[in-house]
């Protein structure tokens, strides 16, 4: 009896495991992981380069030398590909009051579109003749409203490199040295002045055993956590994957009634379980090791999350919601003959498996809301979630995890059970995946 | 009608029937086979032959019978002394011979180092020595077959089902399959065999059962069913007028077929003194007395029943 689930378990994690392809696999995850980091750099090797031109239209008539000395500025930064150059519009005759700039800046405007069409400029950038005034200057009204008081940016492309920031960047901080210069501060002192002070964020534990205050902040929290929920989604969905293909590999290779002769369904089904879930094992100690190593050697991780017992639960919660999701998986590989027939059913475990993706960024923000409690006692959720909840603080009271353990073992007990009975008759069918009323005929009469 | 023999039944069906939704695929059915015999599952396509030995491997369950496998019920227990070839059969493609004959034989609870001689012994019996370490993709369809049968008997099985054992080999391996399945009866042990090719059946079976819509129509060796199906027809060639044959004693009709007379008896009558009445009226150059093939009696048999339930039946052969 358990030998022959034995047999089965080690036959499928070796056809898995020994092959390049998993190997490889193992590798290509942590490969990504670094390439999301490093590609963008690499990728920006091949931007467009080259020179981009502008017309600046200066209304107040001081700012457009102190912007062409911080684009210049900028244009020499290394590793620049794209330049801007500037080319100083003379609006000092126009403008002044308010209805001859609208008029003044609809000509001109339309004036340099036609210089734009005919690839003479890539873009403009208008100020307004009172880009200068102060918001709130009582003589002036409460604030900048209008196209006198703003700035016009137009280009070819608002995408493309970061044009549009090297040139907002040069105009607000031209903008704001001059106001400050006019009030008589000088622009140095003031950045001294708004230098933001360190701000140390730090989680309190209120376990009596805990770390007390330890030096963390939001997103290395959230990492962690998010980390965590990722890692157990992809080791079910892996484990689970691989028992759904090795089914349908198997009724399709025709290997099922050869089997069929020496041990029974159950033994078959619990040895592909077993071997799926060694397989998936395998490769969540992989990555979360190597999760785990690259986290603490950044010092993410607080040693309460990785408690052991906090370990224990997520090993427990991957084994269980793994069993969960094996049983769907099981089921509807023995129902279908191809691949493409199981993608059509695969529809509604699909969802079930969103739930906690979506459930994530609430139990983020509100780790004790009952809606987070309820996702982490919602069967198909509770694997992952009641796991994140842990890794938070505060963390999940150990009673709510213990609740939340209760349910999926009873969940994935239920359902291996009725997984079992669609298993023994289906695994034996030929030809189209079972209508909804064959699979409930399987479930009352197996 | 069942097979007269001394040994105990290694296969007893009593009352079995077996139904998948309103379908009857086995139909009150009963079967003693006795060990050491090999025994011919006969019978049209969908007719409950695979269904039977589904229900002998203890894949599928009866709804109502009782099926015994050594004397026990059929049950995981008995399927460690049996050997099943299904009809529907096929390897891991991305197996290695070797472990995909081991796997097989571990399952069947043998042990390594049974497996190393034995799996060694039956490659190089089968010429698949070289092939031992090859993907089983890598194989022609026929070693592939040849890899299926080796499984199949790799725990040396008391009892061998072989659904199909025939179709898709080549005269060759066919001719080897015959020589293997004549070992076994030799070496005492039983086979059954399931096969749309009479000459096969006929020519290896000890008995036949033959399964029509679920039911059994035929069940007994070789010999009693082609004597049961004797149709007192009597063949002469040579010279001399048909005619002469009628006013012969137990004589029912007469057919001059062209250079052959076909002579009908009536149930009952002697052929042989049929052949002395007639020498003096007719030059005799061949006599014989017509045995029904068992190809015809399948015929005739499926042709019947198919009457009812439209032409599919008589597409068995």
């Amino acid at each position: 009896m358990l030998a022959g689930i034995w047999q089965v378990a080690v036959r499928d994690f070796n056809a898995v495991v020994r092959t390049k392809g998993f190997v490889i696999g193992l590798l290509f995850m942590p490969a990504v992981m670094g390439a999301s980091v490093l590609l963008p750099r690499l990728l920006a090797r091949f931007g467009e380069q080259g020179e981009r031109r502008y017309a600046v239209a200066d209304f107040t008539g001081r700012l457009a030398n102190p912007i062409a000395e911080k684009v210049a500025a900028r244009n020499a930064e290394p590793g620049r590909r794209l330049t801007v150059a500037l080319e100083h519009v003379d609006v000092a005759a126009r403008g002044g009051d308010a209805g001859g700039f609208a008029t003044a800046r609809a000509e001109l405007q339309s004036g340099l579109v036609d210089r734009i069409r005919a690839r003479e400029l890539y873009g403009f950038v208008i100020l307004g003749p009172r880009v200068l005034d102060l918001a709130g200057a009582p003589e002036r009204g409460a604030a900048l409203r209008g196209e006198e008081a703003g700035v016009a940016y137009g280009a070819v492309s608002l995408t493309t490199g970061d044009l549009k920031n090297v040139l907002r960047d040069a105009v607000v901080d031209v903008v704001r040295e001059t106001r400050l210069a006019e009030q008589g501060v000088d622009p140095a002192l003031m950045r001294r002045i708004y230098e933001r002070p360190a701000f140390d964020e730090f989680v309190v534990s209120r376990r009596a055993d805990g770390e007390g205050a330890v030096k963390s902040s939001t997103a290395q929290e959230s990492f962690v956590a998010m980390g965590l929920v990722i890692l157990l989604l992809m080791g079910v969905m892996q484990s689970a994957g691989i028992l759904l293909t090795s089914t349908i590999e198997e009724k399709s290779n025709r290997v099922v009634e050869v089997l069929m002769s020496s041990i029974s369904p159950f033994q078959l089904l619990a040895g592909k379980v077993v071997g799926a879930w060694l397989t998936g094992l395998v490769m969540l100690i992989a990555w979360g090791g190597g999760a785990a190593f690259t986290a603490d050697h950044f010092g993410v991780l607080r040693a309460e999350v990785i408690s052991a017992g906090n370990v224990a639960w997520f090993v427990f919660f991957f084994l269980t919601g793994y069993l969960l999701f094996a049983a769907l998986y099981a089921s509807i590989g023995a129902m279908c003959s191809s691949i493409q027939d199981a993608q059509n059913m695969m529809l509604p475990v699909i969802v079930l498996i969103m739930i906690p993706m979506f459930a994530m960024a609430h139990v983020l923000e509100h780790p004790d809301s009952s809606l987070s409690i309820g996702m982490s006692w919602f069967p198909f959720s509770a694997p992952f979630v009641a796991p994140m909840r842990l890794a938070l603080s505060p963390p999940a009271p150990q009673w709510q995890v213990a609740v939340a353990a209760a349910i999926v073992v009873v969940s994935a007990v239920f359902l291996m059970w009725l997984g079992g009975k669609i298993f023994r008759t289906a695994i034996l069918m030929t030809g189209k995946p079972p209508r909804p009323s064959e699979i409930w005929r399987m479930l009352r009469e197996a | 009608m069942t097979a007269a023999a001394p040994a105990a039944p290694v296969i007893v069906l009593e009352g079995v029937t077996k139904t998948f939704g309103n379908h009857v695929a086995v139909d009150d059915v009963s079967l003693r086979i006795p060990r050491g015999s090999v025994y011919g599952f006969i019978g049209p396509n969908g007719a409950g032959k695979t269904s039977t030995i589904r229900l002998i491997v203890h894949i599928h369950l009866p709804d109502r019978g009782r099926v015994e496998v050594f004397g026990r019920p059929a049950g995981r227990e008995t399927a460690r002394r049996v050997g099943y070839l299904p009809e529907e059969r096929g390897l891991y493609p991305k197996m290695k011979v070797r472990d995909l004959i081991h796997y097989f034989g571990k399952l069947k609870g043998c042990s390594r180092g049974e497996l190393r001689t034995r799996a060694d012994a039956w490659l190089d019996r089968l010429g698949l020595l070289p092939w031992k370490l090859k993907r089983c993709q890598e194989l022609s369809k026929g070693m592939q077959q040849k890899v299926q049968f080796i499984a199949t008997v790799i725990h040396e099985p008391e009892l061998l089902i072989l659904d199909e054992p025939f179709s898709g080999l080549d005269p060759v391996n066919a001719e080897t399959l015959q020589k293997i399945l004549e070992e076994f009866r030799a070496a005492g042990r039983t086979v059954i065999f399931s096969t749309h090719v009479m000459e096969h059946a006929e020519k290896l079976c000890d008995a036949v059962f033959m399964i029509c819509r679920g039911r059994k129509v035929l069940d007994g060796t070789v010999e009693e069913i082609r004597a049961r199906f004797r149709e007192d027809v009597v063949e002469v060639a040579g010279e001399g007028e048909a005619d002469a044959f009628r006013r012969l004693p137990g004589v029912r009709a007469v057919h001059d077929r062209a250079g052959r007379v076909e002579i009908e008896l009536q149930r009952g009558a002697d052929p042989q003194r049929l052949l002395q009445e007639a020498l003096p009226r007719f030059r005799v150059s061949r006599f014989e007395i017509r045995a029904p093939r068992l190809h015809d009696i399948f015929v005739k048999i499926a042709g019947e029943d198919g009457g009812l339930g439209g032409g599919s039946a008589a597409k068995g052969e």
